[in-house]
């Protein structure tokens, strides 16, 4: 199995191109003078699906050179802290989302101290929270909705 | 004289207390992120833009400026102390300025750097003022069919830029104007790509995808290397150049100037281009050359000023066409498109304040950064000492309330962590993120045009090639990607992304 960056990149482009075209199909194409909704992106499609081959083909012919993802911990621990950040702000205000999406984050990087994560968390919450709160007027509630 | 006007018209505006203020906070913060290591002028422009939303247009654009250069200043900093380019246009500045700090010379290597930058930036300033009205006059003829022309030879410049593949910088284009048309269709109504989400009918937001893309992806790729950026920081005694210093830098500074003006004008080129061409310039005219790479204070002197002098121009095809030359720019644009401001020529007519405001504050600005720089060069060299561990978890929580901050809701937090998926697929399938988010800018623009030259024109294609302004655009295109695809060029393109 050839698996090297550009191979890979070449199958993704081809994907999103397939994606986009097909999506792409669901509305009007219209003619060149009076273009549809669809007109372009499918033009774009096919155009990003021409280069995916295109590329495909020049991995294929270099050879093996394989794709290190590196380790998947830190990537999964970053988008799930994301995520958090998002589904917790309304129900529980910025100054607890912020503490917890800083403390979640600590766990990607190298091992430390709990103590390590706690007091930064803490930090950058309390400095946050005056300078986007309180400074430039963010509105969203600093504390819990349950507490007010 | 019309320059003069408009040059006093653009001091009265940024020399007001409040812009003022503005331009000081983003020069300040610009430096503070962007001396961060592990952080270029990229990304600290992304986390710092949503706080300039709350502001008026005028001082929103002025703080984001100061931004810029505030971190571009923040970069070669980093650069020079720690070797840590930030940014491929501050590789350069590390090759000469680490080795003078290993020397001992740091505190020179940093002055010099200052002082390049503020006279390059000064004469730039005056290239902007001279030259954008001309070219905002020309471009106010440009019709539909120009337009496009133009914006489809400024995608293929962008890609010259992009390292590694051209095939694949030209994927990332044309998946960018794809991104770029997700939402509803102005001309429709129909909605595109937004997968049954009423959130967006206004299309992908540009703030999560920028932060997502260079704020997040990169955390993920530091993080993974698991090695802590920081190291060993030089000591500064004193940051004033010596008389030789001077005396050997001026022609450099001279040089660079001029040269990094013009190659800023370049859609897809400014800094990187500039520092680069700067350096190579200067070892060639150079009595000595040998001496360049063990510490030559003309190898940081020329690169900087022509590097401050690119960013600097760069902003002429953004004010004067309504066109990026880089993802920096890209940025401008995304902004005063939030503010509610559509770019182009006609912003230098209907927003005059607008436009000179933020020319004059380039200056003030650029004099701020020498008055900034100098007295807290210490406490920079104490940022420097910061740990990843402690840094990062930071930027996840600006990015999460950046996003956020936009349309004060959790959903583009979530678009945010999506697309963060999908930057860290590219950087680790070595696709470029840069051409990817100019294509996103111009996406809708280029429908547009194509849509309305096309109405005009019945249908006929022939209009593209009939035009002469819109000819030529098209065949610079093509002229450019024959040259990438030549295989000097692409071996001299290699060598200046190596070196």
């Amino acid at each position: 199995m050839v698996r090297n960056s550009d191979f890979l990149s070449g199958l993704l482009f081809i994907a999103l191109g397939l994606a986009f075209g097909i999506g792409g199909t669901a509305y009007r194409f219209g003619t060149a003078s009076n273009m549809g909704a669809g007109f372009l992106p499918v033009v774009l499609a096919v155009a990003l699906g021409l280069l995916g081959v295109a590329i495909l083909i020049k991995a294929w012919a270099r050879g093996t050179v394989v794709v290190n993802f590196g380790a998947i911990r830190p990537f999964a621990i970053i988008i799930g802290t994301i995520v958090l950040f998002a589904l917790l702000l309304r129900p529980l205000g910025f100054a607890a989302t912020a503490f917890i999406t800083v403390f979640a984050a600590t766990f990607a990087g190298d091992h430390v101290p709990l103590l390590q994560r706690v007091l930064p968390a803490a930090i950058l919450t309390v400095l946050a929270t005056v300078t986007f709160v309180n400074l430039l007027g963010l509105p969203i509630p600093v504390w819990p909705g349950f507490l007010g | 004289m019309e320059l003069i006007d408009h040059l006093i018209l653009g001091f009265s505006v940024a020399a007001t207390w409040q812009n003022l203020l503005y331009c000081f906070a983003g020069v300040l913060m610009g430096t503070i992120i962007g001396v961060l290591p592990g952080l270029g002028p990229v990304t600290t422009v992304a986390l710092l833009l949503p706080i300039t939303f709350s502001l008026e247009p005028t001082s929103s654009l002025i703080m984001l400026a100061g931004i810029y250069y505030g971190a571009q200043y923040g970069g070669s900093t980093t650069a020079i102390l720690v070797n840590l380019p930030g940014e491929s246009s501050s590789v350069v500045t590390a090759i000469d300025g680490y080795k003078m700090a290993r020397m001992g010379r740091a505190g020179p290597a940093l002055g010099i750097a200052a002082i390049g930058s503020f006279i390059a930036g000064t004469f730039a300033t005056f290239v902007i003022a001279g030259f954008a009205p001309i070219l905002g006059s020309v471009a106010l003829k440009f019709g539909a069919v120009e337009y496009f022309s133009l914006i489809v030879f400024g995608l293929v410049a962008s890609i010259i830029l992009a390292q590694g593949s051209v095939l694949k910088a030209l994927a990332m284009v044309v998946l960018g104007l794809l991104l770029g048309l997700v939402g509803t269709d102005v001309t429709s109504g129909v909605d595109r790509y937004t997968l049954g989400f009423s959130e967006l009918a206004d299309g992908i937001g540009f703030v999560a995808l920028s932060m997502a893309l260079f704020g997040i992806a990169e955390v993920v790729a530091n993080l993974q290397k698991r090695d802590d950026p920081t190291g060993f920081v030089s000591e500064i005694k004193s940051v004033l150049p010596t008389r030789k210093d001077m005396a050997d830098s001026a022609p450099a500074i001279a040089r660079g100037t001029v040269l990094g003006s013009l190659l800023g004008l370049l859609p897809g080129g400014g800094a990187l281009l500039a520092s680069f061409a700067s350096y190579t310039l200067e070892r060639r005219v150079a009595s000595h050359p040998r001496t360049f790479g063990e510490g030559d204070i003309r190898g940081v002197a020329g690169p900087e000023a022509a590097n401050n002098a690119g960013a600097q121009t760069s902003f002429i095809p953004m004010i004067t066409l309504g066109l990026p030359a880089n993802p920096v720019m890209a940025m401008m644009i995304g902004a005063m498109m939030i503010q509610g401001i559509t770019p182009g020529p006609q912003v230098m007519n209907t927003q005059p304040q607008l436009v000179w405001g933020l020319i004059a504050s380039m200056w003030i600005g650029n004099l701020m950064l020498i008055v900034l720089n100098l007295p807290l060069i210490r406490l920079w060299v104490a940022l420097l000492k910061v740990r990843y561990v402690y840094l990062f978890p930071a930027i996840i929580l600006f990015c999460c309330i950046g996003a956020y901050s936009v349309h004060n809701s959790s959903f583009e937090v979530l678009v945010m962590a999506a697309l963060a998926v999908a930057g860290f697929l590219f950087l680790k399938l070595n696709c470029e993120p840069a051409p990817l988010i100019l294509g996103f800018i111009l996406g809708p623009m280029m429908e547009e045009n194509l849509r309305r030259a096309l109405l005009i024109s019945r249908g006929d294609f022939s209009v593209f090639v009939t035009r002469p302004i819109s000819l030529s655009f098209l065949l610079a295109a093509l002229a450019l990607l024959v040259l990438i695809a030549f295989p000097t060029v692409m071996k001299m393109r290699k060598e200046a992304m190596t070196e």
